[in-house]
């Protein structure tokens, strides 16, 4: 009996780490998931024959195994059939739907609080700094981001409209700098903007305080990161003058453009599959009442 | 164990796999852009008019409003805007604003365009294109309807129609 308890449990703490530490590439292995369907077979085949030996009764082993498959499906599902863990990536202010949550994941604006709401079902789902939350078969948690902030004017000083025609939100003066580009061995973020009313598209890199240490080329005034500008015509072709190197916060000119770029920290949102919780939580119910049943009861 | 638990244990199985695999479905895309903001409330965010005074959507609260965010870089926003000025003048009298929003450009530059194209409507000048943004723009120009009580009732991406605005703001001044 103690053999098939420990064997059950072993199970069940298996499927609750999936849900502890979710995303892991283990949980996606053949070999993890093969492991844990033959553990319960093996505590399937045992519970059988403690019930024909009669060392417990025959309902409660059944309630015991029900809960143990209800925990091994959650898991092993959860392996198969979920989908590989993503990072959302989200323009302050910009609402991205994600249809593997069958819901809208708001992003807060730049300088507020920096909370990202799930909203779904007609509820609301807080997701804020520092540990994780559970919806549907999710879990949510916060991934902070560098991302460059853009302010663009004209020679004479007037704003001119940001549009990111490629990014996550078509009018954010925010670059959320998804992909990164290998300059010198480094690897830094990369994005890129069109100014339409100039007809000029700039890419962006950005450089760490790190990585701007590093660089002979930093100009004096440069506390923190810095921003690599490049600017051409909206046929790609390169403006002379039209590449520059600025200071965080500070303003280049290039290309016809004055350009500042100012670094902050913004959240992106983790989500990794978890096995279902209603399926778990029934599993452990059964499988913690089966237990008790199998204990409390001779045959 | 008799065959009858067989059967039980076998659907209890089934549909615990049912269930599971349900739960990892993705949904059919929803609505994107604009119009994926239909039913919540209108975000209102403090910006500027023309003139430079304080400015927002907020203050049209109690009207139904034709929010339309444009550019003076924007080709058929500047098609457009003579049909805007035609439903404006159309539908003042009976509690239809329409509102125009300028997308990160200096307010000299959205008043001399404006006045341009004789604009009468009220515009408004959002230098740090918070509205674009959080109204999902997928270009320009974005046209959002909004009902008296400050809720977003249609979201359009590009250019309208008069037949097309019209068929927008009807039925909610008939509601009225």
């Amino acid at each position: 009996m103690i053999g098939l308890f420990t064997g059950c449990a072993a199970i069940a703490l298996a499927v609750l780490l999936e849900i502890a530490l979710p995303g892991q590439p283990i949980y996606q292995y053949g070999w993890y998931n093969a492991l844990l369907a033959t553990a319960f077979v093996i505590c399937a085949v045992r519970a059988r024959t403690l019930a024909r030996e009669g060392a417990a009764p025959a309902p409660a082993l059944l309630t015991l195994i029900a809960g143990t498959a209800a925990l091994t499906i959650a898991g092993v599902a959860n392996g198969l059939f979920a989908p590989a863990p993503q990072v959302v990536i989200g323009s302050p202010g910009a609402s991205v739907r994600v249809d593997d949550l069958r819901g809208t994941l708001a992003f807060p604006l730049a300088g507020t609080d920096p909370v990202v709401r799930l909203e779904r079902n007609g509820g609301v789902t807080e997701i804020g700094a520092g540990g994780f939350r559970i919806a549907a078969a999710f879990a949510l948690s916060q991934v902070p981001r560098q991302v460059l902030a853009v302010d663009v004017t004209d020679a004479r000083g007037a704003h001119l409209t940001v549009t990111q025609p490629n990014g996550s939100a078509f009018l954010s003066p925010v670059l959320t700098m998804p992909t990164q580009q290998n300059i010198a061995g480094m690897l830094l973020p990369f994005d890129s903007f069109a100014v339409p009313a100039a007809h000029r598209v700039v890419k962006a890199v950005l450089f760490d305080r790190r990585h701007a240490e590093m660089l002979k080329a930093m100009p004096p005034g440069g506390t923190g990161g810095a921003a690599l500008f490049s600017v051409s015509d909206e046929d790609d072709r390169a403006i002379p003058h039209g590449i520059g190197l600025a200071p965080d916060g500070a303003t280049i000119a290039l290309g016809g453009l004055r350009l500042k770029g100012l670094a902050i920290s913004y959240p992106a949102v983790r989500i990794a599959a978890v096995p279902v919780p209603i399926v778990l939580a029934l599993g452990m119910l059964l499988l913690l009442g089966g237990a008790i049943w199998c204990r409390l009861r001779k045959p | 164990m008799n065959r009858r638990w067989v059967w039980l244990a076998v659907l209890f199985a089934a549909a615990l796999v049912a269930v599971v695999v349900a739960a990892y479905l993705p949904s059919g895309s929803g609505a994107s852009g604009p119009a994926a903001l239909v039913g919540k409330t209108a975000p209102s965010f403090p910006v500027v008019d023309l003139a430079g005074k304080p400015g927002a959507l907020a203050d049209y609260r109690g009207k139904i409003v034709v929010l339309n965010l444009w550019a003076s870089w924007c080709p058929p926003c500047r098609a457009e805007m003579p049909d805007l000025e035609r439903l404006s003048r159309a539908y003042l009298s009976r509690g239809v604003v329409v509102l125009g929003v300028d997308q990160g450009e200096a307010g000299v530059r959205a008043r001399d365009f404006a006045t341009s194209l004789g604009i009468t409507y009220p515009v408004l000048v959002d230098d740090a294109q918070q509205y674009g943004r959080v109204y999902a723009a997928l270009g320009l120009p974005t046209t959002i309807v909004i009902d008296a009580k400050g809720v977003v009732r249609s979201g359009f991406d590009g250019a309208l129609t008069y037949a097309q605005m019209r068929a927008a703001v009807e039925p909610l001044v008939a509601a009225t």
